[in-house]
């Protein structure tokens, strides 16, 4: 036990973020439901971690317990969270403010409603540096035009005095992200970024995000329901179903081996099998998972995800499943998980 | 299968006029333009483009929530753009919409069931009776339960509600069924339960779909044949696999080359400089890719020909198959 | 990022002392008095025509409850039959003015070309005061009920219209609009099917106002004369009728006035209710 924390903590020192045993709660008509259970991870500085999963899984509300940032309702009943080995939750107000911006950084899904629309980009942009730096006014207009031009905004001198609505979506994003990396924070928090953008500019948003990653070594977590987006990006991913975290390890691994079904068939679902005619041919139907994402009322005794699970045993529905290593650095929750590898359900072919 | 197609389209366009701030005169812009092409029954047609592209414009044109400026639409060859009053609506039997999104396509306050009928109400005769029987078989068929008729959409998750959308689309026997971006807002588990749904669909009752999307992902899945538009002009089409394998227009190159593949041994190359979409509403003269074509030449400034290879496929480029 | 429904933030609204708060309910029992006096009220009192010269401008008394008018006439009889004629007129006027203005805001949401038509009239109309709006029409006929409902209705339609139109452009807007055209509704049932009942809400607190308004407006009518005739009172004929013994027997006025107050703060108070209940 002693070394096991012994290692946690020189963990602690190496990684740019550190989230321990979290746990959420959500105030509802019925009472307090937990949200997120139980999630623990770590974000190499340099390194990207993808959290994925689909609607409801509690992944947005684990990135704003990172950002102390949690909205009414939403409350953090124990756990902790380290940014670059500091602990969070006893900071003040005032001194969690100090770290946004600074330490950690974060930027959202929706850019036209991220931005200001009534203060220029470069105001906004270098917003954060006039926070957290003592620089005059002069030397923060420069500091603006150097993160627009860092982040690939086209004609950025003139864009310093435009507003948000004047610019596209990528454009928007890319505003974003320059003003989010306007102190070097260690930590970058990105909350599905490419969603709402097309496929091209996504493409080119992600290649921003690892050139800035590249140049800086900043940590980042990206936020996710793409798992394209995470066999591109990450470095590191977690799945989560249900407010808990089902698989966590290196992404070759979590792609090439998946441990957990819910892992392994959304995979499945994520890859276009091959060609339609070919599929036809074979009698062959798409990937699917039965049933729908369960919500934080449904949440019951044992695995969250039986009742979609093609490998379901009489155990997942008495207790949840323990952690199991099934690779280094490979964790999964699963009671049935070490028989059913890269077989995925409904026989669909993968590529 | 008969020989006549059962949908043509030739040449539509749809012009829209809007003020802009400080010009005297309004601004009109076509927002889809030269569009061509037809379907065969059972056929599954998948119009693809980012956004600014028209596809939902000529969706809402072919389905005739707005009408078209330019051009014909025919259905089972007998023309139908033209068509008012009465006419239009007993046309609309024919050609329905699954839409977007689950949420607000389905009003609120009136049961599933009664959402469901509606379309039977306006193009059969059938009695209340009836009515009810074919709903209930419907829901059925697209996998919700009998009991769910005197339910709200309230109650029902999105895939669910999405489903209720699809029976409403499919109760009153039409032979084309539009879906503008059906699967878009569903969670990547639910999207596969929808297409495999919707193919067993048009395996059993021989629909002819129209499917806009953005998702690149989804074409693979589902296209037998393809049209890719971009600022509300086709620049690719025909045969969906032949495309998908071996693109020739460099805008449908460069879509393909961006989707992430689920493969971290297939990563993207870095450097991408795609440039900005132009507003749909200044385009660049002649071929309105030039202004992010790694190819443009002073030639681009002229419109580029339909160029057809030897399958049908059509590539609007002027090198379309030199490159 | 979406939080689910049901959560409930904490509410940052600043609290009234208890005492400064009026109780939502006030408005419903008062109301509740007020109909109950209206209708059984004209049961249990006399004649409210009786004149009876000896006992003019007595004060409130175990024979008449509420005292005498200028006329010896009983006011508590007299003011149990004006409260149900003044809350008819506030009722057949809310009705009639959301049944025309409805129709109205429904064709000009709906149909984007006669919509500048019908709104400019609306706008003539509301550019006219609507007490004096209500005088010309009262008096191109005779004093009666009927003429009254009329004057007091056309006024207030313009507002009603505005109210259900942009109610209307709001939910043409929406998808399943779409989606009903798609169906092969024709406009006619859309608006019946999927408008109409959306309207409900913020058109019965929109009723309760014009009530409100149409108690007030006949009274002020009825004060200057141009209103109900005499021998079917209501409160506004009872204190134009009684105006000149302000300084003598001030409670001839007083009384009825107490009367329009509360029925008008409990019809006003009903529609607040209303819009918290739907949000409007």
């Amino acid at each position: 036990m002693a070394q096991t924390m012994q290692v946690t903590h020189t963990m602690q020192n190496a990684a740019a973020l550190t989230v321990e045993h979290l746990h959420l709660s959500i105030q509802s008509a019925a009472g307090k439901l937990g949200a997120v259970t139980d999630i623990s991870f770590d974000v190499t500085p340099g390194k990207t971690l993808a959290i994925v999963g689909e609607s409801g899984c509690g992944k947005s509300l684990t990135a704003l317990s990172m950002m102390k940032l949690l909205p009414p309702g939403i409350a953090q009943e124990s756990g902790e969270v380290f940014i670059a080995g500091k602990p969070v939750s006893g900071l003040s107000d005032l001194e969690m403010a100090a770290l946004r911006g600074s330490d950690i950084a974060m930027i959202f899904q929706d850019p036209m409603t991220s931005l200001n629309p009534l203060v220029t980009i470069g105001s906004q942009v270098s917003e954060a540096v006039r926070i957290h730096q003592r620089v005059s006014g002069e030397d923060a207009s420069a500091r603006a035009l150097e993160l627009l031009t860092l982040a690939g905004v086209s004609d950025p001198q003139s864009r310093l005095h435009q507003f948000p609505h004047e610019l596209s979506g990528g454009m928007r994003q890319r505003v974003m992200i320059a003003s989010a990396m306007a102190c070097n924070p260690k930590v970058l928090i990105a909350d599905e970024p490419t969603t709402a953008l097309d496929v091209t500019v996504q493409a080119q948003i992600l290649a921003l995000l690892k050139d800035l990653q590249e140049r800086y070594g900043t940590a980042i977590v990206l936020i996710t329901h793409d798992f394209g987006v995470v066999a591109q990006m990450a470095d590191e991913v977690a799945v989560m179903y249900a407010g808990r975290i089902v698989e966590k390890g290196p992404v070759d691994q979590i792609f090439a081996r998946p441990a957990h079904p819910y892992t392994r068939d959304l995979i499945a679902c994520s890859r276009h099998g091959g060609s339609k005619a070919a599929r036809l041919r074979a009698g062959l139907k798409l990937p699917q998972i039965p049933g729908t994402v369960l919500s934080f009322v449904d949440r019951k005794i044992g695995c969250n995800f039986r009742p979609r699970c093609a490998d379901a045993i009489d155990i997942c529905g008495e207790r949840n499943p323990v952690t199991e290593q099934v690779g280094p650095a490979h964790t999964v929750e699963c009671w049935n998980c070490c028989e059913n590898h890269t077989t995925p359900s409904n026989g669909a072919t993968t590529q | 299968m008969t020989d006549v197609p059962v949908l043509e389209v030739d040449s539509l366009g749809k012009q829209y006029s809007v003020h802009i701030p400080g010009r005297w005169r309004q601004h009109t812009f076509n927002a889809i333009s030269d569009v061509s092409f037809a379907a065969r029954k059972g056929e599954t047609v998948c119009i693809v483009g980012e956004s600014g592209c028209g596809k939902s414009t000529l969706a809402r044109v072919l389905a005739n929530i707005t009408p078209p400026s330019f051009g014909a639409i025919r259905f089972e060859g007998k023309s139908v753009e033209l068509l008012s009053g009465r006419n239009a609506r007993a046309h609309r039997k024919n050609v329905q919409l699954v839409f977007q999104d689950p949420y607000a396509s389905l009003n609120p306050r009136l049961s599933i069931g009664r959402i469901v009928s509606e379309p039977l109400e306006n193009f059969t005769s059938l009695d209340a009776a009836e009515r009810h029987q074919r709903v209930e078989e419907t829901l059925v068929r697209v996998g919700l339960a009998v009991r769910d008729y005197d339910r709200l959409p309230s109650q029902l998750s999105g895939g669910q509600r999405q489903r209720i959308g699809i029976a409403r689309a499919i109760v009153a026997d039409p032979q084309i069924v539009i879906a503008d971006e059906a699967v878009s807002a569903l969670d990547v588990s639910v999207k596969s339960q929808i297409l495999n749904l919707l193919q067993d669909l048009q395996d059993q009752l021989g629909l002819t779909y129209l499917f806009v999307t953005h998702d690149v992902g989804v074409v693979h899945n589902i296209a037998d044949k393809l049209i890719v538009m971009y600022l509300g002009r086709v620049v690719e089409q025909g045969d969906g696999e032949r495309i998908l394998a071996a693109p020739r227009h460099p805008y449908t190159r460069m879509l393909l080359a961006s989707v992430p593949h689920a493969d971290p041994a297939r990563r993207l190359a870095i450097d991408v400089k795609h440039g900005e979409m132009p507003s749909a509403m200044f385009p660049p003269s002649g071929c309105v890719f030039r202004t992010r074509c790694p190819h443009a030449t002073e030639l681009c400034q002229q419109l580029p020909p339909n160029v057809v290879n030897a399958s049908g496929d059509v590539a609007a480029c002027h090198f379309a198959d030199q490159i | 990022m979406t939080v689910p429904a049901m959560v409930k933030p904490l509410s940052w609204g600043v609290k009234l002392p208890r005492f400064l708060r009026i109780s939502p309910s006030f408005g419903l029992v008062a109301l509740a008095v007020i109909v109950l006096l209206a209708v059984a009220g004209p049961m249990v009192s006399g004649d409210p025509n009786r004149i009876s010269p000896a006992q003019r401008l007595q004060f409130f008394s175990a024979e008449h409850l509420l005292g005498t008018d200028g006329l010896g006439r009983d006011l508590f009889a007299r003011i149990a039959n004006g409260a149900s004629v003044s809350m008819l007129v506030g009722l057949y006027v809310g009705l009639a003015a959301t049944v025309i203005g409805v129709a109205i805001g429904l064709v000009a949401g709906y149909f984007k070309r006669v919509d500048s038509v019908i709104m400019r009239v609306m706008d003539g109309m509301m550019a006219i005061p609507p007490l004096l709006l209500a005088v010309a029409l009262a008096s191109i006929g005779e004093a009666s009920f009927g003429m009254v409902v009329f004057a007091l209705t056309i006024p207030e339609i313009p507002r009603i219209v505005r109210v259900a139109r942009s109610e209307v452009l709001t939910l043409r807007t929406r998808l399943y609009i779409d989606a009903a055209v798609v169906s092969g509704s024709s406009a006619f049932k859309i608006m019946y099917r999927h408008i109409v009942p959306n309207l409900v809400a913020p058109l019965s607190i929109q009723i309760t106002y014009v009530c409100a308004h149409a108690i007030l407006a006949e009274a002020g009518l009825s004060f200057i004369g141009a209103g109900l005739p005499p021998d079917n009172p209501s409160w506004g004929v009872i204190v134009s009728e009684n105006r000149s013994y302000f300084q003598s027997a001030p409670w001839t006025i007083f009384v009825p006035g107490f009367f329009l107050t509360i029925t008008i703060l409990a019809v006003s108070s009903l529609g607040d209710r209303l819009r918290e209940k739907f949000g409007g």
